[in-house]
């Protein structure tokens, strides 16, 4: 159901304005709507001053600073301790001091887990020139150097020692061992004559001498060693501190900051309103949309507030004017999570039909048709109740159970009715087909499946001769109606045809047929006929209600065959399998093939589009 | 040989509408990524418009059932 809204003037002293905009954001209940095109004389539309202006600017400011900082700390709950008002310079100077708490906080971080990723390589590499240095001691005057190699330059060896040799005049020893993780340790021993040479040879070549932290630089390897292992086990406690000061942060911060944005938010938004409020010298008005059944409780909430002083005063809803009013449905709980089948298609113009519960009505049953099968259809209803249960995907995930839920059902009575269970494994349970048997009967599960087309496409255009005529389309509804007419002697002809029908009522029927198509040539004009055809094949679309119940069984026949074909566990395994993949093909086609059908062939016929969203002026959450 | 013929028939009747569902549906597919990398909320509309063209396949496997019911 489409909630009845009312179209409300609030009007008011203009020193109240502000007051009053406030007042309706905490209501919750008013949208906004433009101004009238033609108002009173005098009234004019609110006038933004500079200062409003430069507080919208600083709002907006604000409110990205404050996305910017919330983004980088971790969630927090806890009190807000009261923050400025986000417009002013000291607000701006308190994110300004939280920023560089964190960013102090984050960047020892960063240096602690640069520190620790460093310290790791560094010990590996030391690990394996350890031993080189008790093999090979530094000799009096002479400079060792640590260097690290990638593997895949190994071949550099021969040509780093080719150019040792000639800035040493022979005089270095350089040794290799491979250090793990690609890479190579290399020990260079030089005379300390020569260390700046070979310093700017090792720089030339692109080659990485190995830095050793402040700490230990000044210690032998086997030292420095011992010393980076200690300072390795000591940095995940660093690292930890610093995460706790960044959580105490946010644990300070991340409730106020909250509190701020919706601040912030409320601010803009009732800037927001004021410019579309009207003035004179002395009074204001503000025009918006709200529930009917909010209008008294607000008119006495005002009253209140303002001692009289404002009033809530509702107007009739002018010719042409349901395009512009905010559309909210409402329906009983068992019918609401259908609403969700209406995503696909923009919200009905207001004062038109809300389909949901067509939808509710249908959709469930077309997918029965087609699934039809009494075990899928309770493991459908299994899943869906675990799904409400266990409250997967939230609100959706609760709707989606719902509807899952009734789709269930109607698989499961549809599968009693054509005695299937996973397939022909029914029979073995003791079921048989009570109406039909959809292995056998494939032609018949034709003809239902258009019938039922026939009638589905009927009621919609019934929907839309009522809707037509109500908005006192006319000549619209008696095309319609000539359509519908024109369709079911159409039905009437071909099953009188194929003999289905008394073949004396072929002739009548074709009469009919002529008739209602001049009748809707007459009314719609050339483009009805047009619609007639697409009519008819709007029923023929409803054949898949026959297909994808046949490609079904068809699966769950050749699953069920498995075991037969290949005895033992693969034969079962495979059956398994196979029932496996009809399930989700047979949850999955029938779901987006029912959608299909509602939402191409029936909304079709009578669905008026181009409601607004309702979006009523109201605290941010 | 007049059961090969209509075994053919059958078979041709579901293949060739199979292959022009698939052909349109990867042209719809392939333009329905694109809209849904700049627009994610176009996702129930282009699933539906995604389901159009399965009229043809199944209007196919419709005829094809007639086929062999039919000769049957």
């Amino acid at each position: 159901m489409i909630v009845p809204m009312a179209k409300l003037e609030v009007l008011g002293p203009r020193r109240l304005l502000a007051d009053a905009i406030r007042f309706l954001q905490e209501q919750g209940v008013v949208a906004l709507r433009e101004p009238p095109a033609a108002g009173a004389r005098g009234l004019r539309a609110v006038a933004v001053s500079p200062g409003d202006v430069a507080r919208r600017e600083a709002l907006r400011g604000a409110l990205a600073r404050i996305s910017a900082l919330r983004a980088r700390l971790p969630p927090a709950n806890g009190r807000a301790a009261a923050l400025p008002d986000p417009a002013t310079p000291a607000f701006l100077a308190a994110l300004d001091d939280a920023e560089a708490q964190l960013h102090a906080i984050e960047e020892r971080r960063a240096a602690l887990l640069a520190e620790r990723q460093s310290a790791r390589r560094l010990a590996r590499l030391l690990r394996a020139l350890v031993p080189l240095t008790s093999e090979t001691p530094t000799p009096p005057r002479a400079r060792a150097f640590g260097l690290a190699l990638r593997r895949e330059r190994a071949d550099a060896l021969a040509l780093l020692s080719g150019e040792l040799a000639r800035v040493t005049g022979g005089g270095g020893v350089l040794r290799a061992t491979d250090a793990g993780e690609g890479e190579l340790a290399v020990l260079l021993i030089v005379p300390s004559s020569r260390a700046r040479d070979v310093r700017s040879l090792l720089f030339e070549q692109g080659v990485e001498e190995l830095q050793l932290p402040g700490l230990v630089d000044t210690l032998a390897p086997a030292r420095a060693l011992v010393a980076l292992a200690a300072r390795e086990r000591a940095l995940p406690g660093e690292i930890a501190a610093a995460d706790r000061a960044r959580d105490e942060l946010a644990a300070r911060l991340a409730p106020s900051l909250a509190a701020a944005d919706r601040t912030a938010r409320a601010a803009l938004a009732r800037l927001d309103a004021a410019a579309t409020c009207g003035e004179t010298g002395h009074a204001f008005v503000v025009w918006g949309w709200a529930p009917r059944a909010q209008v008294v409780a607000l008119s006495t909430a005002s009253a209140r507030a303002f001692a009289g002083r404002v009033s809530v005063s509702e107007f009739p809803l002018a010719a042409g004017e349901e395009g512009e009013v905010p559309v909210v449905l409402s329906n009983p709980g068992w019918l609401a999570p259908f609403q969700i089948l209406l995503a696909l298609v923009p919200l009905p113009r207001y004062g038109s039909l809300d389909p949901t519960a067509w939808l509710a009505l249908f959709y469930p049953v077309f997918f029965g048709l087609m699934l039809g099968d009494l075990g899928f259809g309770v493991l459908a209803v299994a899943i869906a109740l675990a799904a409400r249960w266990r409250g997967w995907g939230g609100r959706l995930g609760r709707d989606a159970a719902a509807v899952g839920l009734a789709c269930g059902a109607w698989a499961a009575l549809f599968g009693l009715l054509f005695g299937e269970a996973f397939g022909s494994l029914g029979e073995r349970l003791g079921l048989h087909p009570l109406v039909m048997d959809r292995r056998g009967a494939i032609v018949a599960l034709l003809g239902v499946a258009l019938a039922v087309g026939l009638g589905h496409l009927a009621i919609g255009l019934t929907l839309g001769i009522r809707q037509a005529a109500r908005d006192g389309r006319r000549r619209e509804a008696l095309g319609r109606a000539a359509r519908l007419a024109l369709l079911a002697a159409a039905a009437v002809a071909i099953a009188s045809a194929l003999e289905v029908m008394p073949g004396l009522l072929v002739a009548p029927a074709t009469a009919a047929v002529l008739g209602c198509a001049a009748l809707a040539l007459v009314a719609e004009g050339p483009m009805a006929l047009l619609e007639a055809v697409l009519s008819l094949g709007n029923v023929l679309s409803y054949a898949r209600l026959m297909a994808l119940g046949v490609a079904s069984v068809s699966l769950a026949e050749v699953a069920n065959g498995m075991p037969a074909a290949l005895p033992g566990a693969a034969g079962l395994a495979l059956a398994f399998g196979l029932h496996a993949v009809n399930f989700t093909i047979g949850a999955v086609s029938p779901a987006i093939a029912a959608l299909r059908l509602q939402v191409v062939e029936f909304l079709e016929k009578f669905y008026c589009e181009g409601g607004r969203p309702y979006r009523p002026l109201t605290l941010p959450s | 040989m007049e059961r090969v013929l209509v075994a053919a028939a059958a078979a041709l009747a579901i293949g060739i509408s199979a292959l022009a569902t698939a052909w349109v549906q990867s042209r719809i597919g392939a333009a329905g990524s694109g809209a849904l990398a700049e627009k994610p909320e176009l996702r129930g509309a282009i699933i539906v418009m995604l389901a159009i063209p399965e009229t043809l396949v199944i209007l196919g496997f419709v005829v094809a059932v007639l086929i062999l019911v039919g000769k049957a």
